[in-house]
């Protein structure tokens, strides 16, 4: 037995006000950006700021496409699943451990493999879901302010964005084994996090930035989607999630 | 009758430096109820934790029903029911959703019996498990540890926050289980008046090690104590005997603690003038303090 | 049920239930031929060790005071005949060891304590 229903329908629970308040979260601040570009607009008329900022700004008030895209994977996308996986990740063993229900889980007929892969797997379900519903909303979201987007075009950034936001909750995923207290494990996802950001403002770290890929720069600078490099992170995520399955059977319980 | 269900080989466990379990050996006849006792920290959490395979242990061997604990887990846990020591379990479940869930981890659920106990618990199925008390967190533990019907039970510490009549309802279960269904019961306490009514196997377990092992009725047997009154002064030699594992003195009174057959002790005690001289049967909570709470009991 | 056991007692708990059936037949508190409890229920009632409950019946059917009839239950012997002097001296010696500790520690002599025994056996045969 690899997988077990039960663990995995009663993780999904056990989230659910995680991705039931994070959804909501991601969907409003999601549904603002094509509600708010008209007062943008307006608003920026007249104003004109220094130097790069300016033609930056202005390049997005004029091309809608790259305000969304910009906007939704580059800060409210980014932001929501850096959280959201740390939380995801990083709880999930150390939950049980530190309130004291892990002996009672590990006395259940389930092999210990199959409560890390349910475990795991429900995260990862609920991460990628949360993430892409919003964002294929938006397409149809637009036409209510008569801007048009093409979805297919769209959703191409998801691709790497969930390879990546992958790859980061399989390294929290090492930090919630090791830990016993979720909280500290929260703790050190945010360390985590804050280390993933850092690689990214060294210009010449762009290619193996994390950051960079979570916000699927390149998809948007080319219009393709970077298979290359979805492979590589999706290949260390399995790598990291293997770590974390081997400090996990090492571990007395 | 007589086949171990559980047997334990000369197990180790060590936590960094600290030798938890240091080598202990045991083996529990099918149908039978075994109480591992000591005080807290004596090691018996740890025992048990490690026939679960919770915890790894550094040398030995513990088999269940035939299958290693260590590597048959899997298999064992859908006959083994286990109350763990920590009984906070999910705490933002309702009981009934605990118990939906536990179901939904077993192939087999016995519905009937885990309806009963839970009106003759007085738990409320709708009642969150992080509002209950602890004595109600054990009875909640005590339930999903037996709900599946299981041939073996390893209960931690399984009258910890009960008051004196939850403890009889919780015996009075643990003998309809053994004597209706077989099943066989290791349970640890560290108050042995709480278990010794059922119990039929006892170790004593302290600093790791099992002091000493038996059935009760046996050890009952095992262990006298003499009171004697004398009117002289008694020659020192008169102690210096193997049987004699205590004595306690207070000027020409003795409580004297003896192994084996006290017959011989007797005689020689006869030969010196006394006032009294009375054999008397020791129960099992002075032995229990002989051989854990040597520091603390030197009364008289 | 009438037998009642102390778990923290010295003495083992399926000895306590033999004495105390043995005694029950001696007095008259059980019949020839009444069935007992069955271990199941013995145990249940006693909340003791099934084990426990059945080593008292093994005894007691070694010592003849009861039988077991497969399928049908434990019954006391119809021909039992109670060696009354034998089993109950042992309790009683007890006592008397105890009774003449006392009397010395008070410094009673022997033929006071004697006359005193005397005079409470005939009370207590008197209320009878």
């Amino acid at each position: 037995m690899r997988f077990s229903w039960a663990v995995f329908v009663k993780e999904m629970r056990e989230a659910r006000w995680k991705w039931i308040i994070g959804g909501a979260f991601l969907f409003l601040t999601g549904a603002s950006l094509p509600l708010l570009f008209p007062y943008l607009q307006q608003m920026m008329q007249g104003i004109t700021l220094p130097g790069p900022w300016a033609s930056a700004l202005d390049a997005q008030l004029r091309n809608y496409p790259a305000y969304l895209w910009l906007n939704w994977y580059g800060k409210n996308l980014f932001q929501f699943l850096l959280v959201m996986a740390a939380l995801l990740g990083g709880s999930s063993i150390s939950a049980e451990r530190s309130r004291g229900s892990w002996e009672f889980l590990l006395a259940q007929p389930v092999s210990k493999t199959a409560v890390f892969i349910s475990k795991y797997a429900a995260g990862l379900v609920l991460l990628f879901a949360v993430a892409a519903v919003p964002t294929v909303f938006l397409a149809p979201l637009s036409r209510l302010i008569g801007e048009y987007i093409q979805l297919t075009w769209f959703i191409r950034g998801l691709p790497v964005t969930l390879a990546s936001a992958s790859l980061f909750y399989s390294l929290c995923w090492i930090l919630g084994v090791i830990l016993d207290d979720s909280l500290k494990a929260a703790a050190a996802g945010a360390a985590c996090c804050v280390a993933v950001l850092a690689i990214g403002w060294f210009p010449a770290l762009q290619r193996i930035a994390l950051s960079r890929h979570l916000a699927a720069v390149g998809t948007m600078q080319t219009g393709a989607v970077d298979w290359p490099a979805v492979a590589a992170i999706t290949l260390l995520s399995a790598a990291a999630a293997g770590a974390a399955y081997q400090l996990y059977r090492g571990r007395d319980y | 009758m007589n086949e171990p269900v559980i047997e334990v080989c000369q197990l180790s466990c060590v936590f960094g430096r600290v030798t938890a379990v240091r080598e202990v050996s045991f083996a529990v006849p099918q149908g039978s109820i075994f109480a591992l006792v000591g005080r807290n920290g004596a090691g018996k959490t740890t025992t048990l934790k490690s026939l679960m395979g919770l915890v790894r242990p550094a040398s030995g061997e513990a088999r269940i029903l035939g299958l290693d604990c260590q590597k048959q887990g899997y298999r064992l846990r859908r006959r083994v029911g286990y109350l763990p020591e920590s009984r906070a379990n999910y705490a933002y479940m309702t009981v009934s959703e605990v118990l939906q869930f536990a179901r939904s981890l077993h192939s087999c659920w016995d519905e009937d019996w885990v309806r009963d106990s839970l009106s003759e618990f007085d738990l409320s199925p709708g009642k969150r498990v992080g509002d209950l008390s602890a004595g109600m967190k054990t009875q909640l533990g005590f339930l999903l540890a037996t709900g599946h019907r299981p041939d073996v039970l390893i209960l931690d510490e399984p009258t910890a926050g009960l008051d004196p009549v939850r403890i009889r309802q919780l015996l009075r279960l643990l003998v309809q289980k053994t004597a209706q269904e077989g099943c066989t019961i290791l349970l640890s306490s560290h108050a042995l008046h709480h278990v010794e009514r059922i119990a039929d196997h006892v170790a004593v377990m302290a600093d790791g090690q099992i002091e000493t092992i038996g059935q009760i009725e046996d050890l009952k047997h095992s262990e006298k104590r003499i009171r004697v009154v004398f009117q002289v002064d008694p020659p020192q030699e008169l102690f210096e005997r193997d049987e004699i594992v205590r004595l306690q003195r207070d000027g020409r009174r003795f409580l004297v603690t003896v192994q084996g057959n006290p017959e011989r002790v007797m005689q020689d005690f006869r030969r010196i003038p006394h006032f009294a001289l009375d054999l008397l049967d020791m129960n099992l909570e002075e032995m229990f303090w002989e051989y854990t709470g040597r520091d603390e009991s030197d009364e008289v | 049920m009438w037998l009642d056991v102390n778990p923290s007692s010295g003495v083992p708990l399926y000895v306590q239930i033999v004495d105390q059936i043995r005694e029950a037949v001696a007095r008259g508190v059980l019949s020839p031929g009444e069935r007992l409890p069955s271990v199941r229920d013995l145990a249940h009632q006693l909340t003791i060790n099934p084990n426990t409950a059945a080593r008292a019946y093994q005894e007691l059917e070694k010592k003849g005071v009861v039988v077991t009839r497969q399928g049908r239950g434990t019954f006391v012997c119809k021909d039992y005949q109670p060696r009354r002097r034998e089993s109950l001296w042992e309790g009683i010696d007890a006592l008397i060891g105890q009774l003449v500790v006392q009397a010395l520690w008070a410094q009673v002599t022997e033929s006071e304590l004697v006359e005193r025994v005397k005079m409470k056996y005939r009370e207590v045969k008197s209320d009878e």
